[in-house]
């Protein structure tokens, strides 16, 4: 079913489905909560900077951006940005999303495999279901 | 940063914030993220160093010291 809040789209993917049902599942209210302001607030500044973020990796890097603070995220020694990035970046790739090409001086952050997208990068090669 | 420290608050719009409140209440957000955050950090505070977390730990956990940039210098294996 569709979801709009205060007029901003939850996207409507597979993907973005499960995302929302795990962090609620394996996070607290307050985390689940903020997750979603994050990503709310996030989309209002894309806005008005007038970037054109992909709304389903907005999506998944909000609900996970805070993951790492808890367990099962919180598995290794490390900083706990680090974890939430690897978690979503393993939640991307096993549901079929692309790794980009390395890029020179790490202009982009760990938790950034991308979709197949008409910038050139390559297609998936599987095609993604939409949640009804 | 919105959310946690405010930054752009002033530019949203009264009406939308009050929509994205009501389904996502902050409730006592400051001090519950807070608590969150040094639960998430304080077993492994080294992962802190040198990042915004260890003003956390710090804040929080009695007795905790960060390790500065100048001290893992001084400290270094080097002679010099």
């Amino acid at each position: 079913m569709r979801e709009v809040i205060a007029g901003l789209e939850i996207p409507e993917t597979a993907a973005v489905a499960e995302a929302t049902r795990r962090i609620q599942e394996t996070t607290s209210p307050l985390i689940y909560h903020h997750s979603r302001r994050v990503f709310f607030f996030s989309l209002i500044h894309a806005h008005k900077l007038g970037v054109k973020p992909d709304p389903e990796l907005l999506y998944l890097a909000a609900m996970f951006h805070d993951t790492g603070l808890l367990t099962p995220f919180s598995d290794v020694e490390q900083r706990f940005e680090v974890d939430g990035a690897d978690h979503a970046r393993k939640f991307l790739l096993d549901r079929g999303f692309s790794t980009p090409p390395p890029r020179p001086f790490g202009r982009r952050s760990r938790c950034t495999p991308r979709r197949a997208s008409p910038t050139g990068w390559p297609r998936k090669s599987r095609p993604r279901t939409s949640v009804s | 940063m919105t959310d946690v420290l405010g930054f752009g608050l002033d530019g949203l719009e009264h009406d939308q914030l009050g929509e994205i409140l009501a389904v996502h209440p902050r409730g006592d957000f400051k001090n519950e993220f807070l608590r969150a955050y040094v639960d998430g950090l304080k077993n492994r505070p080294e992962t802190t160093n040198g990042t915004v977390n260890s003003d956390v730990l710090e804040h929080f956990i009695p007795g905790f010291q960060r390790v500065t940039t100048v001290e893992r210098i001084v400290g270094s294996p080097w002679p010099s």
